[in-house]
Order: structure tokens, then C-alpha cells, then sequence
């Protein structure tokens, strides 16, 4: 009986252990969850916590799941400050039961919020909170800061390569496939794919429904092998937060059944430029020259539209869709520049 | 026929380890002798079984949890120490998240889920390549098997989340386990 005690007494210390172990560190290296309607999203913290400065990465897609994003060369902010990586609900290695009810990009704006209170609960209100939204975040993220007080959690806003506006990004790449497309097929580069792909943008007019939106994103991303530009080697770590097979599954129950395919298309016609003025932290958009997906176009528009007073835009010369793959170390020095001259 | 008692470890692939521990044991059993030409007669067996498991698996990083399996399949065996055998599978899984899990209520109040995590329904389908020291010629109580298994969990994010693990298996016969099963014979003439 006695014995029976003992191991009920270490089994609740060890319980209680795990309540607060929280510590800042120059090589954090922590998960945790939040769980909200219905849906339980990891949060991985990697790099210098000790830093006071967190950039909390919004991944795209939807549905790419952050666990791709951590293999980009970003040692450099590791040491200087500290990401967390978060999966959406529903994307890479965030679970629950039945909840594909919930999905939406308002609850993935609430998702947000309550996020961003979890980190000042976890790491101290004092902790400075970079927002950093990439393609599909970009409208996660321009979703949130628009709404309510969110701003006054938030030091600064990282757009990258941001899909704040879906119908203009639909029209800007249809349009810059076929222009980029027919002036390579003049220089007799890549004749036979970029006809392919102008045949069909000119066939297929943008924003008229999703799976002709679905085949440009896919021609967009081949488009970008047939221009020079950089693709690094993400060296993806098989030990990570997500399993393959969780976000191959969150990936496939998105784009490939109805009720995935229910919420993509609800986000067709969503756009925030009319309320990018509300955005007033210092902002910085960087954007991959060659980026066909959501092109330079949309940057532009968005720096014009920013309320912000403090607002870049930066344009990475050997880039398509993806800054942090085809110009990393700019990447690097561009996001360091702009967090120490705005914390 | 012989109850036996397994304990396992698995890999749940691409990251994930576990144990298990369980039982397993024939409900009907059916030989089948054959003759041939030459008048040499050879037994084959076809077993009908059941098996439970209870078992973990520790996914760093993100979750651990708890199962337990019921399984009915068959086994095929003759007089060689091999076995192969088939299971259907049935279950129930408890995940336990890695990690510090967060609520935060409609006041922006931030909780702490003690031991949180979900309930799902588990099934799949198992194959079983095993060896049985009972038929090698210096005879040992126990056997040792490998088990490639398909298994999803459900429902996951409103759909399902498949599994592929492997489990090595020790299985011992204890002699005071042994349990009456009913069962049949069948001849066949092989006539080539």
C-alpha cells in the first residue's frame, strides 16, 4: 500500500513538472498545442527564445502544413531570434476528430488570436511577436491583423509572397504566364511547355472557378523551372512535428474531397486589399521576382494600400514563389534588417 | 491447443516505437491430411484465432498513445516450425499529445488540458510470417513472428489517418495454458 502511495505521489510530481517547464533559450527547441474548436495544432518553437523576439510563421497553401518551411536555411534567425512554426488546423500535423465543420478561415483568424494570447501566456507578455504570413498566410494573416485590436499583440507584419487578395492574384498570374510565356516562347526557351501553359491561360479566363484556378497554381509552380531562377534543397528533417503521412492526409481530405474542396472555394473571392490602410505596424513585403503564383503585382498594390508609415517592399532577384528557397541568405538579411529596425 | 501469451515492439512508420502485450489463441482447428502417390501421408493445419493486444507507441513530438486491438484471422502451419497466419483487426486508441496542450476560453482566459488528447476507432489488417521453436527438432515453448500491418485511425480531422507499422513478436507457450478446441478432420488423396 505503501509503495502504491509512493509511485501515485511521484507520478503527480512528475505531472506537475510538466506544467510550467517553460524556460527562454538561445536553442529552444519546444512543442506544444492548442486545442480550439475541435481542432489541436502543435506549435513548434525553434531558435532563440532568450531573444525576446518570435516570428510566428503562418504557413501557406492552405494546408502545406508548417513542417516544410523548417528545413529552409534560417540558421541565421535561429540564433538571432526564435520562429514558431504552426500548423493550421487541419494541415500538417494537427489533429482532432470530427471538426472539418469548423473549417474557415474566420476560425482559423480566431485560431490566430488565440495563439498569439498562448505565446504572451507561455513566453511573457513581453515577448515581441513577428507575424509572418507566406502565400495563403498572407491572407490568414491580413485576416487577422484587420480585425479588432489584433495589432496591439503584434510588433511587425512579414508578408511573403502574400495572397491578401485571391481574384487579383488569379488574374496577375493568368496574365504573367502568358506574357512571360510568350516572350520566352520568341527567345525559343522551353517552346513546347510555356506553349502548353499560355494555350491554356488563354483558354481558361481567371477566377472562374476553382479547379481552372487550381491547374494555373499548378502551371505557375512548373513555370518556375523554366526560368532561372534559384531552388535550393530544403533539407527536410523526417523526425520532426509532422508525420508524411498526417499532412499527406490533411493535404489529400483538402484538395481532394468535397468538403475540402467546399472550403477552398470559399476562399476564392476572399480579398483584404480594401482594408490593408487598417494595417498600421511597420510592415515589410518581400516578394520573389519571378514568382508567378502571386506575382510582384500584388506586393505593389499591397505596399500602395498599407496604412503602415514604416512599409518596405523587397524584391529577391533570384526567386519565384518561395524567397526563403531561391534567395536565402537575402532572405535572411532582409527579415534581420527589419526586426532590428522596427523592435 | 496452446494459449499463447506475446509481447511485442513495433515501428510505426516513418517515427514512431511502441510495445505491446497480449494474447492469442486458436478457437477452431481443422487437418487436413493428404496422401500421396508414394502413400506418405503430411497434416496441414488451418486454425481459426483470435488475438488482443494492449499496447503504446511514443511519436516524439507529437503524440503518444494507448490501443488495444481484437483480432480474429487464420493461422496456416504443417509440420515445419513455420507459420503464416492473416488478421482482421478491431480497436480503440487513446492519444496523449506531447507537450503542453492550451485552451483559451471566450475571455482570453488561458487553461491547461491535463493529459489531453482523443479517442478514435482503430481498424485494419495484419500478416503474420512466424517461426515456432514447438516443431523444431530440439523443441522450445515460444515463437517469434513478424507482423506488416495496415491500420487507420478514424475519424481524424473528419477522415481517416493510415498507419503501416511492423511488429516483432515473442510469443511463449506457458504448459499450464492449454485450451480444448474443437476440431476437424479432412483427408485428401493426392493422386499425381
Amino acid at each position: 500500500m505503501k509503495g502504491i502511495f509512493i509511485i501515485i505521489l511521484m507520478l503527480a510530481i512528475l505531472n506537475s513538472c510538466k506544467k510550467e517547464s517553460v524556460r527562454l533559450s538561445n536553442n529552444a527547441n519546444d512543442i506544444f498545442w492548442l486545442s480550439n474548436a475541435g481542432a489541436d495544432m502543435p506549435i513548434w518553437v525553434k531558435g532563440n527564445t532568450a531573444s525576446k523576439i518570435m516570428i510566428l510563421l503562418i504557413h501557406g497553401g492552405p494546408g502545406d502544413g508548417s513542417y516544410s518551411y523548417t528545413g529552409f536555411e534560417t540558421d541565421q534567425l535561429w540564433k538571432q531570434y526564435s520562429f514558431a512554426y504552426w500548423d493550421q488546423r487541419d494541415a500538417g500535423a494537427a489533429a482532432g476528430n470530427n471538426n472539418y465543420a469548423n473549417l474557415s478561415l474566420e476560425q482559423m483568424i480566431e485560431d490566430l488570436q488565440k495563439l498569439v494570447i498562448v505565446l504572451k501566456y507561455r513566453y511573457g507578455s513581453n515577448m515581441e511577436i513577428f507575424l509572418m504570413g507566406h502565400s495563403f498566410g498572407g491572407l490568414l494573416g491580413s485576416g487577422y491583423l484587420v480585425n479588432g485590436d489584433n495589432q496591439k499583440n503584434i510588433k511587425g507584419w512579414i508578408e511573403v509572397d502574400g495572397a491578401h487578395d485571391y481574384p487579383e492574384s488569379n488574374t496577375l498570374e493568368r496574365q504573367m504566364l502568358i506574357d512571360t510565356g510568350t516572350s520566352e516562347i520568341a527567345k525559343s526557351h522551353y517552346v513546347a511547355q510555356w506553349n502548353k501553359i499560355v494555350n491554356y491561360c488563354n483558354g481558361h479566363p481567371a477566377n472562374k472557378s476553382l479547379d481552372i484556378d487550381l491547374q494555373t497554381d499548378n502551371y505557375a509552380a512548373e513555370a518556375e523551372n523554366y526560368v532561372n531562377i534559384n531552388h535550393t534543397n530544403p533539407g527536410i528533417n523526417y523526425f520532426s512535428v509532422s508525420s508524411p503521412l498526417s499532412l499527406g492526409t490533411n493535404y489529400y481530405h483538402l484538395y481532394y474531397t468535397d468538403a475540402g474542396r467546399k472550403f477552398l472555394q470559399s476562399l476564392e473571392p476572399l480579398s483584404y486589399t480594401d482594408q490593408l490602410y487598417k494595417i498600421t505596424i511597420p510592415s515589410l513585403l518581400i516578394w520573389g521576382k519571378y514568382d508567378f503564383t502571386v506575382p510582384l503585382g500584388s506586393g505593389t498594390h499591397a505596399l500602395a494600400n498599407l496604412g503602415s508609415v514604416y512599409k518596405h517592399l523587397v524584391i529577391m532577384p533570384h526567386s519565384g514563389h518561395i524567397p526563403m528557397n531561391g534567395d536565402p541568405d537575402l532572405f535572411e538579411e532582409t527579415v534581420s534588417e527589419f526586426i532590428e529596425a522596427v523592435r | 491447443m496452446p494459449l499463447y501469451l506475446h509481447g511485442s515492439f513495433f515501428y510505426d512508420f516513418p517515427q514512431s516505437f511502441g510495445a505491446a502485450t497480449g494474447f492469442d489463441l486458436p478457437l477452431r482447428s481443422k487437418i487436413i491430411f493428404t496422401k500421396n502417390k508414394a502413400g506418405e501421408e503430411k497434416a496441414k493445419y488451418r486454425d481459426l484465432i483470435i488475438a488482443s493486444d494492449i499496447g503504446f507507441y511514443r511519436y516524439p513530438f507529437n503524440n503518444s498513445g494507448i490501443y488495444f486491438f481484437q483480432s480474429i484471422g487464420k493461422r496456416y502451419h504443417n509440420e515445419k516450425p513455420y507459420y503464416f497466419e492473416w488478421l482482421a483487426r478491431v480497436g480503440v486508441l487513446r492519444t496523449f499529445y506531447d507537450g503542453i496542450v492550451y485552451s483559451v476560453d471566450e475571455n482570453n482566459n488561458v487553461k491547461i488540458l491535463k493529459d489531453f488528447g482523443r479517442y478514435y476507432a482503430i481498424t485494419g489488417f495484419a500478416v503474420i510470417f512466424g517461426h515456432n521453436f514447438e516443431r523444431s527438432t530440439n523443441s522450445k515453448p515460444f515463437a517469434i513472428d513478424i507482423k506488416p500491418s495496415l491500420w487507420i485511425q478514424y475519424p481524424y480531422n473528419s477522415f481517416i489517418l493510415p498507419h503501416f507499422s511492423v511488429w516483432l513478436t515473442f510469443k511463449y507457450h506457458f504448459n499450464r495454458f492449454h485450451i480444448s478446441v474443437k476440431q476437424k478432420l479432412v483427408k485428401k488423396s493426392i493422386k499425381k
